[in-house]
């Protein structure tokens, strides 16, 4: 997808712009984010953080720590709770937005399945994509 | 499965406790669901009303008015954000999140609903009946 793009919550008191076109767009089967969506796995799209503006509102934030030992900020309205973006210790140069809060969920194109071993047996998924059990194996090294 | 069970939020603020069998689970795949889960659909388990009891903290609910007219209030964590319950003028079921589960492996969805709404990479299972709109449409 191309920027700019726009998205945010449901009820309209958080909303984001991005600048830069994605730098990647997966989805993730983890624990976590299941708790996070309440459902199967988490749409994300990773875009640079320095063309990522909240342009309205504040989000509420929870940290969690993930699998690669850094702390995971996910952020969702305080409103209506919806899901926005997260901010990943490990990567601290990108956000990854939850593509279910874009103003055009259709243009998200994910690339591959991640955290397959943790899917649940509910969990139907494109098998075109590739399938990683876990994290990616080919991390990238975070900037400094 | 084995009754009752329970589940909560991501950071344990919220929990509840059902002491019934599930009467239906489905996803729904409209765009509030979307948007209330930040993902492609949202999977409900459905109970008994009554039999749903919140054990630890309290929901945060946000109501809306669905395309059928009816009242939603989906009630998530205020602390983490989770969706954990939702409920609807509509009926007298309490609609629990299926990963807010603590074993989230038993939901058995039996339909998709509002597939009409769906995503281009929301690819769901072949063999569940689809349901353009709401149930039964």
């Amino acid at each position: 997808m191309r920027a700019p793009f726009s998205g945010g919550c449901a009820c309209g008191s958080v909303r984001y712009r991005c600048t830069a076109d994605p730098l990647f767009a997966l989805n993730c089967h983890c624990r976590d984010c299941q708790r996070e969506t309440g459902s199967a796995f988490a749409p994300i799209l990773a875009v640079p953080r320095a063309a990522f503006t909240v342009t309205h509102g504040s989000p509420k934030y929870f940290d969690v720590t993930a699998d690669s030992g850094h702390t995971t900020r996910r952020l969702f309205c305080g409103e209506c709770g919806s899901p926005l973006f997260g901010e990943p210790g490990v990567r601290p140069d990108m956000v990854t937005i939850r593509a279910g809060s874009l103003d055009d969920p259709g243009a998200f194109r994910p690339g591959q399945d991640i955290y397959t071993a943790r899917a649940q047996p509910w969990d139907h998924m494109n098998p075109d994509l590739p399938k990683v059990p876990k994290a990616p194996e080919r991390r990238v090294t975070p900037h400094a | 499965m084995k009754v009752p069970f329970s589940g909560g939020c991501a950071c344990g603020a919220v929990r509840y406790e059902c002491s019934s069998e599930p009467i239906m689970a489905l996803n729904c795949h409209c765009r509030d669901c979307q948007r209330a889960s930040g993902t492609a659909y949202a999977s409900g388990v459905f109970v008994p009303g009554p039999a749903l009891r919140i054990t630890k903290g309290n929901p945060r609910y946000h109501t809306t008015t669905t395309d059928s007219g009816n009242l939603a209030s989906r009630g998530f964590c205020p602390e983490c954000g989770s969706p954990v319950i939702a409920k609807s003028s509509g009926h007298p079921m309490i609609i629990v999140h299926a990963s807010s589960l603590d074993d989230p492996s038993w939901h058995r969805p039996t339909m998709d609903v509002f597939v009409s709404k769906a995503q281009p990479w929301d690819c769901m299972s072949p063999g569940l009946p689809k349901y353009p709109r709401g149930l039964g449409s």
